[in-house]
């Protein structure tokens, strides 16, 4: 029986559409698009790998990758960025609790270097600290 | 699989839960700290589903809730992987979690028989494994890590991954709704049978009623705190109640095992029963032995008069039995066209198939033995019959010989002999003294042998016999025998031909031996009749030591008596003489 | 009771073998017996018995119709019975007790019938 199930799920889950991330490139105001990762030490789940995922419409996502196959209680973000000049703002939509956050941005290559500047959550200051000491790599 | 090879998988079962079980509740603690209280009672749980699963599948080999309740513990003990920090043992755990409430649902609804037949209880078990089954698809397709989705970073995967994840919540409300539903669908049939049984039957159903109980009110308590409190459903219950569920699921798989050795116990009365019913006994005895054996007092037997064409009840009075249904189940011992036995029974009795089967096992047994020792019986009395009347054809054809003798040889005898005698006058006072000399010896020799014959004749079968009775002829044995013979005879009328004829010729074997060995001074012979019996007595005052009749001619005699139905016996001690009695039934001539 | 000393004393032959009737004839009459009748059964006996009124009637045991001892009881009754003699050809060891109630004088084999030895037993002895 269970073998069963889990064969329906791997059915299931097969039928992606052929999606594709946003492909790599630059916007008119400069601003990348395409998918951004770095790997870092979480406080609470260990070894993590994040991807930031800036659509050329504005759409937003960040995912979360445990890379020791441990167990985390953090998913997917999604929602939007806008830039104005060399402020990001991210809006996050889903999860709910996450607050909107803003930072500056720096495009060197394929690295792009992010910076802090504001969230409405005290706690962000102290995870971007963490996040903001190495750059963000493009993904190709 | 034979019993050995049984229990060493059984064993090797147990063991692995033995280690396995505190692994998994271990897992507890990754999460969050657990009061041992806790942790005790998560190793208990699955250990007494484990423990009575297997001492089931051991007791009762065929019977599903076995194996059934082994999976459930093990289900529960992978429940416990959700706390893993690995993240696919946490993953496949979470799925697969849920799974132990309707297993153990199932193992409600095929107690005691292992198998689930009603509709109404097929129904529910459905419903019991068709939503759990479906909730198992839907969390394994929400709660992939996102890495395993294809395209992880792909804006639509995300947006896919989080609507499935918030859909989580209210499904999971559903789930929990429907589970509920059923579960109490399940307590409401348990409870409706619980109130409908009776006697044995209601206690043995009272297991069940408490697995129910807990099943149902578990689902209920979780429903109302998930609907009471909303919130997402991770959130971490209280230890207490926690605690209280599972110490009431270790008391439910020990009532549930406890009903299973309670069967034991029946089918050891059954066992009895079989021993009990050597032959069938009177119906009224057979009922109370199968009311006994099965626990049920509304247990009626129905006996099929066949000369009368009905049935009887246990009383007697003839009665119509009911008709198997709802109300009452009904076996038939024997076939729809010749029944024997009807035995009706209440219907709670069909939940365990297995016990009202080996009652009815035991009964065909019984009504076979009966019916086999009717043949051995008929057998033997066409045996006995037959044997009798080889004797008195034996005795016919003696009687045949003696007078076909006398009839033929010894009339011409006594013709010869006349006509000598005739001869002898014929030759006149002046007749030659030889020739005279001759038909003297020629009539002597004439004589001789008429008397030759007589005695042979008398061998065969003496016709003081047929002509004047027993009496009579023990009477000339005694006076032609060279010691003192006594004859008491106290016979009043005459018997048939072979009971007569035997007596005599075991007096006349007897009277020899004891004049040839015994040394006795006087002999006592005795006939009587008593209870339609023909009694000799034989005995003599000799040395006795006879220890056997074996070697003397009565061995013979024996078979010709036992032939008859009669018995012979040989009392002969040493220095207290011998002593044979026969006796004879005589049946009216 | 019986008559006096006759010359010839009367007999009555009671017996169904014709054969022994007539050598029993010959043989009597050879020994100083007067053969007076023959019967070939009981009845025809007892007729002949009172008819006659023999001395001595020889009586077969084993007749046809009635039984030997029977109409020996019976010849026995009345005035003038004769002497009853029974004959067989059993020995008498086969009627044992009957013939010890029988009414009649004397039993005898028949190959041991003899006109002399019979008269001297009923006492009957030739002149």
């Amino acid at each position: 029986m269970l073998v069963t199930v889990l064969a329906v799920v791997v059915l299931v889950s097969g039928c992606a559409l052929g999606d594709a991330p946003p492909p790599a490139g630059v916007r008119p105001d400069g601003f990348p698009t395409g998918v951004f990762e770095k790997t870092y030490d979480d406080p609470d789940f260990g070894p993590m790998r994040l991807s930031w995922v800036f659509a050329a419409h504005g759409d937003w996502a960040e995912v979360p990758e445990a890379t020791a196959g441990q167990t985390t209680d953090t998913g997917p973000a999604r929602g939007h960025y806008t830039v104005d000049g060399d402020l990001l703002s991210i809006t996050v939509d889903t999860p709910p609790s996450w607050s909107d956050t803003q930072h500056h941005w720096k495009l060197e290559g394929d690295r792009l270097i992010t910076t802090f500047e504001h969230s409405d959550d005290p706690v962000d200051a102290d995870f971007f600290a963490l996040l903001d000491r190495q750059p963000w790599v493009r993904v190709p | 699989m034979s019993a050995s090879q049984r229990r060493i998988v059984l064993g090797a079962i147990g063991l692995a839960a033995l280690a396995f079980g505190p692994f998994a509740t271990y897992q507890l603690t990754r999460t969050a700290e657990r009061s041992p209280a806790l942790l005790l009672a998560d190793v208990a749980v699955g250990w007494s589903m484990i423990a009575a699963g297997l001492i089931v599948a051991d007791r009762r080999p065929g019977n599903r809730i076995g194996p059934l309740a082994i999976l459930t513990g093990f289900a529960w003990f992978v429940g416990d992987f959700t706390s893993s920090d690995i993240a696919v043992v946490s993953y496949l755990a979470t799925v697969v979690h849920g799974w132990f409430d309707p297993l153990f649902a199932l193992v409600i609804l095929a107690y005691p028989s292992g198998r689930i037949t009603r509709r109404l209880d097929r129904a529910l078990a459905i419903g019991f494994v068709a939503v759990q089954a479906g909730w198992t698809v839907v969390q394994a397709y929400a709660l992939r890590p996102i890495a395993w989705w294809d395209c992880p970073t792909c804006i639509s995967t995300v947006d896919r991954w989080t609507a499935a994840y918030t859909a989580l919540d209210p499904l999971g409300r559903i789930e929990t709704f429907l589970l509920t539903g059923l579960s109490i669908g399940l307590l409401a049939v348990v409870v409706a049978r619980w109130v409908s049984a009776s006697g044995a039957a209601r206690s043995r159903q009272t297991p069940v009623l408490l697995a129910g109980l807990v099943l149902a009110g578990g689902f209920i308590a979780t429903f109302v705190w998930q609907t009471l409190l909303p919130t997402s459903g991770r959130e971490p219950v209280g230890e207490l109640r926690v605690i209280l569920l599972a110490l009431l699921r270790v008391l439910v798989a020990i009532a549930l095992l406890i009903g299973v050795l309670r069967d034991d116990a029946a089918k050891g009365r059954i066992a009895d029963l079989v021993v009990r019913l050597d032959g069938l006994p009177p119906l009224p005895l057979l009922q109370a032995s199968l009311r006994d054996a099965l626990g049920d007092p509304s247990l009626e037997v129905y006996r099929w008069e066949g000369a009368m064409a009905r049935f009887t009840d246990a009383t007697g009075r003839p009665v119509t039995p009911p008709a198997d249904g709802a109300a009452r189940a009904v076996l038939t011992i024997g076939t729809a066209d010749a029944p024997e036995l009807v035995i009706a029974h209440d219907p709670a009795l069909r939940d365990d198939p297995g016990l009202v089967s080996a009652a009815a096992a035991a009964v065909r047994l019984a009504v076979e033995n009966e019916r086999l020792q009717a043949e051995v019986r008929a057998q033997l009395d066409a045996v006995t019959a037959s044997r009798a009347r080889i004797v008195e054809a034996q005795d016919d054809e003696r009687r045949r010989i003696e007078r076909d003798l006398h009839d033929g040889a010894q009339q011409r005898l006594v013709s010869l002999q006349l006509s000598l005698q005739m001869l002898r006058r014929d030759l006149g006072p002046d007749a030659d003294p030889a020739a005279v000399a001759e038909l003297e010896a020629a009539s002597a020799e004439a004589a001789a042998a008429i008397a030759d014959i007589r005695e042979l004749a008398r061998g065969v079968h003496p016709a003081i016999l047929t002509e004047s009775g027993l009496g009579a002829a023990l009477g000339s044995l005694a006076d032609r025998a060279p010691l003192p013979v006594v004859v008491t005879d106290e016979l009043d009328r005459r018997l048939p031909g072979s009971v007569e004829a035997t007596a005599y010729f075991v007096a006349a074997e007897a009277l020899t031996n004891a004049i040839k060995h015994s040394g006795a001074s006087r002999i006592d012979l005795r006939t009587w009749l008593a209870d339609d019996q023909l009694h000799l007595d034989v005995s003599d005052d000799g040395r006795g030591g006879a220890d056997t009749m074996n070697g003397t001619g009565l061995t013979g005699i024996q078979d010709r008596v036992a032939a008859l139905g009669g018995t012979v016996r040989l009392e002969s001690r040493d220095g207290q003489g011998t002593r044979l009695e026969v006796a004879l039934p005589c049946a009216s001539p | 009771m019986g008559p006096g000393p006759v010359t010839r004393p009367t007999i009555l032959v009671i017996d169904d073998h014709g054969g022994f009737r007539a050598t029993a004839r010959r043989l009597l009459e050879h020994d100083g017996w007067s053969v007076i009748g023959e019967a070939v059964d009981g009845e025809t006996g007892l007729a002949a018995a009172a008819s006659l009124a023999p001395d001595v009637v020889l009586l077969d045991i084993g007749l046809p119709d009635v039984d030997g001892f029977v109409v020996a009881e019976r010849l026995a009754t009345g005035a003038d019975a004769p002497w009853i003699v029974l004959i067989s050809s059993r020995d008498p060891e086969t009627y044992r007790e009957r013939v010890r109630t029988s009414p009649a004088v004397a039993f005898l084999s028949k190959h041991e019938l003899d006109g002399t030895a019979l008269r001297s037993l009923l006492g009957l002895t030739a002149s």
